[in-house]
C-alpha cells in the first residue's frame, strides 16, 4: 500500500465504502422524520458522533435537533441532556413543551473555554447521556477528535452549535450541516458527513408548535364531587 | 462498672504503636523501612520506641538523644504524640467492636477485652482468641498479649511478655509468678519500699499478706495489688463506637505536591471505606483538613452526588480537586473528617432495570462538581408564572426538588431568553401575534407587553414585545 495512504488510514482520516456496509446498516441510523433530509443522510443521523450545526441563532436548530433525538427507539428515560454555555438563559417552558424532564436537565456554566470541552468530554464518554449541545465559537481538531472518540464511546450525541460565516471542512466530525431559514422551509445542507457524500440542500418544513396544537392539552383535574362536563366542539 | 474476680480479660499491649503507624501509612518502600527509626519523648529526653534496625545498632529504649545520635548519627527520629497513640487505639477497637463486645481502652498502648462473656459464643478460648489475632494481624501492629482474672494481672504479664491465652487458673498463676512488679501499676515510691523488705517479683509478694502491706503501702497500690492478687474486682467503663469518623495522619516528611500526597489519601481512604462498609453506611461529603507548616489548615470538602462508600470512587472525586489544589507551605498532617453518614437503603429494583444510568448519572455529576465547582452545575425549575422572566429558576443542581406535575403552560414558546430584554435593532417580519401580558402587578415586577413572534431576514426567528410606549424590545429565539 501506498506509506502516505497507509498513514492516512492509520490516522483514520479515510473512511472507505467497505466499512460503510458493517456500519451504516439502515437500522442503526437515527431517522429524522423528514423523507428527503433521511435520504440525502443514507438514512439518518449516525446513532452516536459528534455533529456540527451552522446556522444563525434562531433558526430552530435545537428544535430539529431535540425532535430527532426523541424519536430514538431505544431510548431510556433517565439519561440526561447537558447543555454547556448556553449563549442566553435557556427556557424552562420551552423544554418542558419539548418533553424534556427537568430532572434530567444539566446546565453547565463553565468559565473558561477548556472547561467546557472537558466536561463535554466526561459527559459523552460517561455515556449516560442523551444529548450534549455546545455553542462554541472555534474549535480546534484535535479538541473535535477527542470529543467525536468520546461520543462514540458513550454512544452518545454532541451537537456543537456555531454561527460563524465561514464553513470550516475537513473537521473529524460525523456529520456538518448548514441551516437557512427561508420562510416556512429550512434549508439543510450537508457539508460533511461519514457514510457520503456532501450534497446539496434539502429543504424541509420545520413549523412553530402552536397553542392550539397537540402540546397544549391542559389536564383536567377531578375534585371530589364535581363532574368534568366536556362540551363537544 | 465493678466486676467479680472470675471472669477472663485479655490485655493487648502495643509495643510500637506509633513506630507502626507510621511504617503502615506512610512507607511502602521496604529499604525505608529497614533504616534505623525511633520516637523521640522530648520531656524526659530518652527514646520510647524503636524499630529492629535501631535495636541492632546499639541503641535501647529509655536513652537519650546525646548517646543515640552517637551510636547512629543518621538515626530517623519522631516526636513522639499520645493523640497518635490514642486514634489508633480507637481504630483498634473499632475494628474489634465486630468480634468482641466489651473493649476498655488503656492509653496510650493498651486495649483491654472482656473475654469471660465471649466464651460460650465463640466456644471457648481458643477459636475467640484465633478470630481476634485475624483481625489484629490484619492492622499490622506488634502486640503483646496476655489472659488473667484481673486486669492488673493480664497487663503485667502482657508488658513483661511472658502472657499466655488460656482459661486454666493455675497456668495463668505460673506464669504470673515470674513477672517483676516494675511493669505494674504500683506507684513508685511504693515499688521502692516494697523492694526494702525485699519483694521483687509476684511470688514475693504472694507471701506476704495483705493485711501486712496495707500500712507500708498507699491505697492506690494497695488496690493494685489485691486486684493483681485476684482478690479485688476491676473498675473499668466500656468503650463506645463513635458514629463519627476521625483520621489524622502526621506525614513523614512536608510535602508541598499535592500529587504526592495520594499514597496517603488512598490509605486514609481505605480507611474509611472498612469504617462506612463494616456500619452498612454511606456518605456524601468528606472533609480533609490539610495543616500547613507555616499556614493555618487548609479545609477541602469533597462531595459527592449520590452517597458512596468504596475508596475508589471517593479517589476520583478527591483526585479531581487535587490537581487544582496548591498549598501556601508544605503539609505536614492531614486529618480526614466524616461526620455524617447514612445508612445505605436496600432498594428491591429490577436488577436489569435503569439503575445503572443512574447510578452513572450521579458519579458523573459528582466529578463535574468537583472539578468546575457546585455553582457551576445548574438545574432548572420551571414556576408558573405568566411573565417570562419568573418562568425560569435556576438553582444548584443537587438541591433541586421537582415536582412531577411540572408541564408547561404554552407552546410557543422561544428555546432561549435574553435575561434583560434589548432594544430591537433588526428589519424584522412579524409572524404571528400580538400576544397581550399583562401582570405581576402585585409584586413591583409588573408588566404590559405586546408579544409577537417575528423573522429577521436571516431567517432567525425571535420573540419581541411592544410596550404601550410603542417601544420594541427583542426577549427571545426559537432555536
Amino acid at each position: 500500500m501506498n506509506p502516505l495512504l497507509h498513514e492516512l488510514e492509520s490516522k483514520q482520516w479515510i473512511w472507505t465504502a467497505a466499512k460503510a456496509k458493517q456500519t451504516s446498516a439502515q437500522s442503526t441510523r437515527l431517522e429524522t422524520g423528514y423523507e428527503a433530509l433521511d435520504k440525502a443522510l443514507s438514512g439518518g443521523f449516525p446513532s452516536a458522533g459528534m455533529i456540527h450545526i451552522n446556522s444563525y441563532l434562531g433558526c430552530g436548530e435545537l428544535r430539529l435537533m431535540l425532535e430527532v433525538l426523541q424519536k430514538k427507539i431505544s431510548r431510556t428515560r433517565d439519561k440526561l441532556w447537558i447543555f454547556i454555555a448556553p449563549p442566553f438563559q435557556l427556557n424552562a417552558e420551552f423544554l418542558l413543551s419539548e418533553n424534556i424532564s427537568l430532572e434530567q436537565l444539566v446546565v453547565i456554566y463553565p468559565d473558561t473555554d477548556d472547561e467546557a470541552l472537558w466536561s463535554a468530554e466526561q459527559c459523552a464518554k460517561s455515556g449516560v447521556c442523551e444529548g450534549i449541545f455546545i455553542w462554541q465559537k472555534k474549535l480546534l481538531h484535535t479538541q473535535i477528535r477527542k470529543l467525536e472518540l468520546a461520543t462514540l464511546h458513550g454512544a452518545s450525541h454532541c451537537f456543537w452549535f456555531d454561527n460563524s460565516e465561514h464553513a470550516t471542512s475537513n473537521l473529524p466530525l460525523s456529520l456538518s450541516l448548514s441551516l437557512r431559514r427561508e420562510n416556512e422551509q429550512l434549508q439543510v445542507k450537508i457539508n460533511k458527513q461519514k457514510v457520503g457524500w456532501a450534497k446539496p440542500s434539502v429543504s424541509i418544513k420545520l413549523p412553530f408548535k402552536c397553542r392550539t396544537g397537540p402540546a397544549f392539552r391542559p389536564k383536567p383535574i377531578p375534585i371530589g364531587s364535581v363532574v368534568n362536563i366536556h362540551a363537544k366542539r | 462498672m465493678q466486676f467479680d474476680t472470675r471472669s477472663l480479660w485479655i490485655y493487648l499491649h502495643f509495643t510500637r504503636l506509633q513506630l507502626n503507624v507510621i511504617e503502615h501509612s506512610q512507607i511502602s518502600d521496604p529499604k525505608v523501612i529497614s533504616e534505623p527509626r525511633a520516637i523521640y519523648e522530648v520531656k524526659h529526653n530518652q527514646l520510647v520506641q524503636i524499630n529492629a534496625a535501631a535495636q541492632a545498632r546499639g541503641i535501647q529504649i529509655g536513652m537519650g538523644l546525646a548517646s543515640a545520635s552517637l551510636l547512629y548519627p543518621d538515626l530517623a527520629l519522631h516526636e513522639y504524640r499520645p493523640e497518635v497513640e490514642n486514634n489508633t487505639l480507637e481504630h483498634l477497637a473499632n475494628a474489634l467492636y465486630l468480634l468482641t463486645s466489651d473493649i476498655v481502652l488503656a492509653p496510650p498502648q493498651g486495649l483491654i477485652l472482656r473475654a469471660q462473656n465471649m466464651l460460650s459464643l465463640y466456644g471457648g478460648i481458643k477459636p475467640y482468641w484465633q478470630v481476634i489475632q485475624q483481625c489484629l494481624s490484619k492492622q499490622g501492629y506488634e502486640y503483646q498479649s496476655a489472659a488473667a482474672f484481673s486486669i492488673q494481672a493480664a497487663k503485667l504479664m502482657a508488658k513483661h511478655g511472658t502472657g499466655v491465652i488460656t482459661e486454666e487458673r493455675s497456668t495463668i498463676n505460673d506464669a504470673l509468678q515470674i513477672c517483676a512488679l516494675s511493669l505494674s501499676d504500683i506507684e513508685l515510691k511504693d515499688l521502692e519500699k516494697l523492694k526494702r523488705i525485699g519483694i521483687h517479683s509476684m511470688a514475693e509478694l504472694n507471701r506476704v499478706p495483705l493485711s501486712e502491706l496495707a500500712n507500708r503501702l498507699s491505697r492506690v497500690s494497695l488496690d493494685v495489688v489485691s486486684e493483681l492478687r485476684g482478690q479485688a474486682p476491676s473498675r473499668v467503663s466500656f468503650f463506645k463506637p463513635l458514629s463519627q469518623y476521625d483520621d489524622y495522619i502526621e506525614l513523614l516528611y512536608d510535602i508541598s505536591l499535592a500529587d504526592k500526597l495520594r499514597p496517603v489519601i488512598i490509605h486514609a481512604l481505605n480507611k474509611l471505606s472498612d469504617f462506612l462498609y463494616v456500619r452498612n453506611a454511606r456518605c456524601l461529603q468528606i472533609h480533609i483538613d490539610f495543616y500547613q507548616r507555616e499556614h493555618a489548615p487548609l479545609p477541602v470538602t469533597f462531595d459527592s452526588a449520590m452517597p458512596i462508600y468504596r475508596s475508589a470512587d471517593w479517589l476520583s472525586i478527591i483526585e479531581l480537586k487535587l490537581e487544582q489544589l496548591s498549598f501556601q507551605s508544605p503539609v505536614y498532617a492531614l486529618k480526614l473528617r466524616c461526620h455524617r453518614h447514612e445508612v445505605a437503603e436496600l432498594t428491591h429494583d429490577d436488577f436489569f432495570a435503569s439503575k445503572s444510568t443512574h447510578v452513572a448519572a450521579m458519579s458523573l455529576l459528582s466529578r463535574l462538581m468537583s472539578k468546575l465547582g457546585e455553582h457551576k452545575i445548574c438545574g432548572l425549575k420551571f414556576v408558573e408564572d405568566f411573565r417570562p422572566e419568573q418562568g425560569t429558576l435556576t438553582s444548584a443542581h443537587l438541591n433541586t426538588v421537582h415536582e412531577k406535575s411540572e408541564q408547561s403552560i404554552f407552546a410557543d414558546r422561544p428555546g432561549l431568553l435574553l435575561r434583560q430584554p434589548q432594544p430591537l435593532d433588526k428589519k424584522v417580519k412579524v409572524l404571528k401575534g400580538p400576544e397581550r401580558i399583562v401582570c405581576g402587578w402585585w409584586d413591583d415586577n409588573s408588566i404590559s407587553r405586546d408579544y409577537y413572534i417575528g423573522q429577521s431576514e436571516q431567517g432567525q426567528q425571535i420573540w419581541m414585545f411592544k410596550t404601550p410606549e410603542q417601544q420594541w424590545y427583542l426577549h427571545g429565539y426559537f432555536v
